[in-house]
């Protein structure tokens, strides 16, 4: 018994600092992030093909095709950070985890339209490299939108079931 | 639900109040209210034995089958 309850204890210790963990990285993601989102447009007007091969217009275009590529991935990331701090307050399964999935999946949309957008935006861009690099960023997103489907519904099954065992008495 | 759960009217009977219950039965007075406002999903056999224990009286009298249309 005694074993049986310090195997629990232990178990929700590695719980918690794994949810710490996760929050460290997001914050991470999220600093990175900002950083590329400041230094990518000077890099962008510094850069000898960009400023040969783009004209004012069009290298402020894609300097604004970045920036936005930037924003749904911070809001989804901030969400995340939501879903650790729900986690850690021992409120996992509840409707507002359904809300920021159904949010993230938004978010997994929206980045993998604004990537799609730019192949036919920016003809001018259309070499191997950035293809490549737009269709991998619109099949990753993809995957996470299933994937975080998938997810709301099984924590759609988990949220039925709990309401049922708190209701059994 | 079509079962409808009469606990009410069987403490009424006994003159019994829900804290007495409460206090005999081991159970909490949030559960017992979830219980007497019909929005339990399900019963433990264990809970109905000391209900009726408690109240002296048979299961029947504490839940009812109503026809649904």
């Amino acid at each position: 018994m005694k074993k049986k309850m310090n195997s629990k204890i232990d178990s929700n210790r590695i719980g918690k600092i794994k949810v710490n963990a996760l929050r460290i990285i997001v914050y991470l993601v999220m600093a990175l992030t900002i950083l590329l989102m400041c230094f990518m447009p000077r890099y962008i007007r510094s850069n000898s093909f960009f400023s040969s091969a783009l004209g004012y217009v069009e290298r402020s275009s894609v300097i604004i095709y970045m920036l936005l590529c930037c924003l749904p991935f911070l809001f989804a990331l901030f969400v995340v950070k939501r879903i650790c701090d729900l986690i850690s307050l021992g409120n996992s399964f509840s409707v507002t985890t359904l809300s920021y999935l159904t949010q993230i999946v938004t978010c997994c949309y929206i980045e993998a339209i604004i990537n799609v957008l730019a192949l036919i935006l920016f003809p001018i861009l259309l070499n191997i490299g950035f293809v490549s690099l737009n269709l991998l960023i619109v099949g990753i997103c993809g995957a996470v939108a299933v994937f975080t489907t998938v997810l709301k519904e099984l924590v759609k099954s988990a949220i039925r079931l709990r309401e049922e065992n708190e209701l059994t008495i | 639900m079509a079962i409808n759960i009469n606990l009410d009217v069987v403490m009424a009977k006994r003159k019994m109040s829900v804290t007495e219950l409460s206090g005999q039965i081991g159970l909490t007075l949030a559960n017992l209210s979830i219980l007497k406002n019909n929005k339990a999903k399900a019963i433990r056999l264990t809970t109905l034995d000391s209900l009726c224990r408690a109240l002296e009286c048979q299961p029947a009298d504490i839940l009812e089958y109503v026809k649904e249309n």
